[in-house]
């Protein structure tokens, strides 16, 4: 066996993303492993140049799940936040923030301050030679960025489902939305994970009603686990409103194929610029996210029905989207299939998408694949797609 | 919720109108024609095109998915249709709205008067229609029609009194989605009284009340209504029909006549489902839901 170069995998080390990434870079036989914590990356980065090798790879996982981090990383974004008009804490009002479960904090603060890290990371990285990242920091920004991904996806002449805009209101989303012609939109955080925030909106001359998994309380958002159907109009446009003020992409409803009773949608991870795993996301509703009471689907009962021409344009669709990123190791993408399997969408790319347990391909997990990927063949040079 | 759109209508395979793909197989295939999602080109346009093609005097039966996104109606394709009667000789189905959720919620859909479609096409023997916002029938009188399926999220009561009371003679199969009262559903059990009476439509064989809210009080009444001994297929399937409802079925004698009963989407019992199945009647039972309480259960169409 060939040696390993040193991995670093920066995340939360008591999050499953991490451990299955340590599992995997063991059962590679990487013996050089460590980890650093967000916490400790944020208390004092250099900690993180400490552990980096000559020759080694930096591994960047989700921040996510752990309050302490997230606060810090609005703290981080409160300045530059201070100059835009979005959602925002002052730094006293996040001191005596409580966890309370389920609250959507302001996004584009978070942002700028995940930005910010991910700024002071790649920094750190350009600093020494031969400090690289599976997955550029700049890639990472990019893809928590869904307006700007719809920039990137468009120079690459991606399918995407067509943007309308980024409203300031729910009056504003209402305008454009009637300008272009179009009665049903999907209102979306621009800098949200997990369907967080997510508004599905249906309009007519008459009326409106909305779909989202977002609950308003005592002027606080939160996440449920359930879609809920808004129709009073005074709640839609206080909803909207508030998903607006996050800074929000509005885009038209791409119709999503059924199949098995459900309509869906898929994930396909790109690893090394090859589609890997792949899931059927099943769905009652109109949102898709599997954490929503969704269920995988029957994978491969849809590629039969689709045939392999489609299913070979599905996955070539989603490996442009991630050859968008060409310094990315792996991207999962989310692919909209519309009805007769003939036109596809790409919804989104996750720079954190592949945690899909149980779910081998040629025998591996995601991690282990991504590992082994990176060992057959490193990415190219790191020249980020956001430059 | 509909994720999909018809594949098959009327014994032919539907595919999607798509002028790329070339001349239609207009005798062996059935056409859906919809207005693409970020088309400008308007519906009667494409049926235009469609209609342009040689040998589209064979067409069979006309699928018609989205008018439009916006606020559409589909006036201007039941004015269309009426005027190329001429050209649709050996029309014998249409179907108007097959939109699924995705593309606009059922209870959303937009209707119109569609009884101009009756007067032009006297051979017309297939009659399907989703979506019961605006839709009116007035008043018909068709000598050929065979099937007339109305699926609403919510049907209003003014249009199941129209759809009951026209004069339908050769009228086979009947299918109403009763649909929820939040999306505009009010029918109640004495408004059935027409059907399940047997008094209209002599040649009923396939009766269809689906999708409904009191699922086991139209159980419980088609049990004791005269229409049961004529039936070859009874359809309660989609609602929320119990151990009651279908307990109701099993104590009628004529329910026995039956060759087919649909009850797939239920809140039927394990014991009950063991009953059905040795009741000597072909039945679909596939699809059973869980809800102990009443609020806990719901109709599989309404949005």
């Amino acid at each position: 066996m060939s040696a390993r170069p040193p991995l670093v995998i920066l995340g939360n080390p008591w999050n499953r993303r991490v451990v299955f990434a340590q599992r995997a870079a063991d059962s590679l036989g990487w013996r050089e492993v460590s980890t650093v914590s967000w916490r400790e990356f944020l208390h004092d980065p250099e900690r993180l140049a400490n552990h980096m090798r000559p020759d080694g790879w930096l591994r960047i996982e989700s921040p996510g799940e752990d309050f302490w981090v997230e606060k810090a990383l609005l703290r981080l974004g409160a300045d530059e936040a201070a100059a835009e008009a979005f959602e925002r804490l002052a730094p006293e009002e996040l001191e005596a923030l409580p966890f309370r479960r389920g609250e959507i904090l302001p996004m584009r603060q978070w942002y700028l301050g995940w930005r910010k890290t991910l700024q002071r990371l790649a920094h750190l990285l350009a600093k020494a030679k031969d400090r690289r990242a599976m997955n550029p920091p700049a890639d990472i920004a990019a893809m928590f960025d869904k307006a700007q991904c719809h920039e990137i996806l468009g120079a690459s002449d991606v399918p995407r489902p067509q943007l309308l805009g980024l409203p300031e209101s729910y009056e504003h989303l209402r305008e454009i939305m009637r300008d272009a012609g179009c009665g049903r939109a999907f209102l979306k955080p621009c800098h949200s994970s997990s369907a967080s925030g997510v508004v599905a909106l249906e309009t007519s001359r008459t009326g409106a009603r909305a779909f989202s998994t977002v609950e308003m309380a005592e002027g606080r958002l939160f996440n449920s686990l359930t879609v809920r159907e808004y129709r009073d109009p005074r709640l839609i446009a206080e909803l909207v409103d508030a998903v607006c003020r996050q800074r929000s992409v509005a885009e038209r409803w791409f119709p999503k194929a059924g199949h098995d009773g459900e309509r869906f949608d898929l994930r396909i991870l790109v690893i090394g610029g090859r589609s890997a795993h792949a899931v059927m996301r099943q769905s009652a509703g109109p949102i898709t996210n599997l954490h929503l009471g969704n269920r995988r689907g029957d994978l491969d009962g849809l590629r039969r029905r689709m045939g392999p021409v489609a299913w070979q344009t599905a996955l070539e669709v989603a490996e442009r989207a991630a050859g968008a990123f060409p310094a990315s190791l792996y991207v999962a993408v989310d692919l909209l299939v519309a009805p007769g399997f003939r036109r596809f969408a790409v919804a989104e790319v996750n720079a954190f998408g592949d945690l899909l347990p149980n779910l081998p391909h040629e025998g591996r997990d995601t991690y282990t694949a991504e590992f082994a990927r990176l060992l057959e063949r490193p990415p190219p040079a790191q020249v980020s797609a956001s430059g | 919720m509909i994720p999909e759109h018809a594949t098959e209508w009327l014994g032919y395979p539907v595919e999607l109108y798509d002028p790329a793909n070339g001349t239609p197989d207009y005798r062996n295939k059935v056409y859906r024609l919809a207005s693409d999602y970020e088309a400008e080109e308007p519906l009667t346009d494409v049926l235009a095109r469609f209609i342009g093609g040689p040998g589209s005097e064979e067409t069979p039966a006309l699928i018609f998915g989205l008018y439009g996104e916006h606020d559409s109606t589909p006036v201007a394709i039941v004015e269309a249709l009426v005027a190329l009667r001429a050209r649709l000789p050996k029309l014998r189905g249409i179907f108007l709205g097959d939109i699924i959720s995705e593309e606009c919620e059922i209870s959303w859909i937009n209707q119109s008067d569609v009884s101009p479609l009756f007067r032009a096409y006297p051979n017309l023997e297939h009659f399907r229609i989703r979506g019961s916002n605006g839709l009116e029938f007035g008043e018909i009188h068709h000598a050929k029609l065979k099937s007339l399926v109305i699926e609403s999220g919510g049907l209003d009561v003014g249009v199941l009194r129209e759809a009951v009371a026209e004069d339908l003679p050769g009228l086979e199969h009947l299918e109403i989605w009763l649909g929820s009262d939040n999306y505009g559903g009010n029918i109640t059990l004495s408004d059935l009284e027409p059907v399940l009476s047997g008094k209209k439509f002599p040649r009923l064989k396939y009766l269809g009340l689906r999708d409904s809210e009191f699922q086991d009080e139209i159980a419980a009444a088609i049990a004791l209504a005269p229409i049961l001994a004529r039936l070859e297929t009874l359809d309660l399937s989609l609602g929320t029909l119990t151990d009651e409802g279908a307990a109701a079925l099993l104590g009628s004698d004529a329910f026995y006549g039956l060759k087919k009963l649909d009850l797939h989407h239920h809140y039927l019992s394990d014991d009950m489902m063991a009953r059905l199945k040795n009741s000597g009647v072909n039945v679909d039972l596939s699809q059973q839901q869980q809800g102990e309480e009443e609020d806990d259960r719901y109709i599989a169409v309404s949005e």
